[in-house]
C-alpha cells in the first residue's frame, strides 16, 4: 500500500490521504470536484445535477435540430420519425426530457435569485420549494404526455 | 486527533463586487436563462399541450402552417438564438473548470463562438426553409 509522503505541521495531512469523498482529499474541490459530490452539502448535489442534466440539454439542442431537419426531407420522413416518436418508451424518454428541463429551470432560478442577491442566504427553503414545484409539474406533465398514447 | 480543515471558505459578509469576464458571462447566463424560461414554455406549451395527438407531436402540414405564422417565427428565432447562447456559455462554463491554460481558453472561447454560429445559422435555414413551404 502506496504512502502519501506528509509535510510536519499541515493540520489534517493524515486524513486527507485517506480513501473516501473528495473532502479528504486537498484543500478545497479539484477543479473537476463537481463529478464527485459526495460528502457535501446539497447545494452541491443540486450544483452537479445542474451540470449533468444541462450537458444533457445541450445534446438534446443538437438532437433536436438534427430531428427536425428530417422536414427538409418531405413529409414521409417525418411520418416516419413520428411512429418512432409516439411509442412508449420516447415518451418515456420526453418525460426525462421533462425532469431535465424542470430541475434545470428551477435550480437555475434558485442560484439566479440568490446569486444576484435578490434572496440571499435562503438556499435551502428555495430548493426545497421548487422541489415541490417541479415534482408536481412533472407528474402534470407525466400525466399528460404518457396518457396521451 | 488533526482538525480537517474546512475545504470552502466561509462566505464573506460583504458581497463582493463583480468584475471581469467571467462575471459578465454568468449575467448573460442568468439573462438568456430568465429569457428561456419564457420561451421555453412558449415552445413546450404549444408543442406537447396544445396539440390532440399522441405525445403532442404535430403532423408536416401542422408544422408548416406552425411555424408559417409570422409570430411564431419571431418567437422560435428568438427561441434559437436564445438558447444557443445559453448552452454554449453553460458548456464554456463546465469546460473552464476543467482549468485549462489561457492558450486553450482562447481556443475554448474561439470554438464555442464558431459552433453558436453554425447552430444559429443552421436553424435560421431550417426555420426559413419550412416556412417558406407553408
Amino acid at each position: 500500500m502506496s504512502q502519501t509522503t506528509t509535510t510536519p505541521g499541515l493540520p489534517g495531512q493524515e486524513e486527507r490521504a485517506q480513501r473516501g469523498p473528495v473532502l479528504r482529499k486537498g484543500i478545497g474541490p479539484t477543479p473537476t470536484g463537481w463529478f464527485d459530490p459526495r460528502g457535501r452539502a446539497l447545494g452541491t448535489w443540486a450544483f452537479s445535477v445542474n451540470r449533468i442534466t444541462g450537458l444533457g440539454l445541450v445534446f438534446y439542442l443538437y438532437l433536436h435540430l438534427a430531428v427536425l431537419s428530417l422536414l427538409l426531407a418531405g413529409e414521409s420522413n417525418w411520418n416516419d420519425f413520428l411512429e418512432i416518436a409516439t411509442t412508449w418508451v420516447f415518451l418515456g424518454l420526453d418525460v426525462l426530457l421533462l425532469f431535465g428541463i424542470l430541475f434545470h429551470g428551477l435550480n437555475g432560478i434558485r442560484v439566479a435569485l440568490v446569486g444576484t442577491g435578490i434572496v440571499p442566504g435562503r438556499q435551502q427553503a428555495l430548493f426545497w420549494a421548487f422541489t415541490v414545484i417541479g415534482t408536481l409539474t412533472l407528474a402534470y406533465g407525466a400525466i399528460h404526455i404518457l396518457g396521451s398514447a | 486527533m488533526a482538525t480537517v480543515a474546512p475545504t470552502r471558505p466561509r462566505p464573506a459578509k460583504r458581497r463582493p463586487v463583480p468584475a471581469g469576464t467571467s462575471v459578465r458571462a454568468w449575467w448573460w447566463t442568468v439573462i438568456t436563462g430568465a429569457a428561456l424560461l419564457v420561451l421555453l414554455l412558449v415552445h413546450m406549451v404549444a408543442h406537447h399541450f396544445v396539440v390532440e395527438e399522441v405525445g403532442g407531436l404535430r403532423s408536416y402540414q401542422q408544422v408548416l402552417e406552425y411555424i408559417g405564422n409570422p409570430l411564431i417565427f419571431t418567437i422560435e428565432c428568438f427561441f434559437l438564438v436564445t438558447v444557443t447562447t445559453h448552452a454554449l456559455m453553460g458548456l464554456r462554463s463546465v469546460l473552464l473548470d476543467m482549468g485549462f491554460g489561457a492558450r486553450a481558453r482562447r481556443r475554448i472561447d474561439a470554438g464555442l463562438w464558431v459552433l453558436g454560429f453554425a447552430t444559429v445559422a443552421y436553424g435560421f435555414f431550417l426555420v426559413g426553409t419550412l416556412a417558406s413551404r407553408a
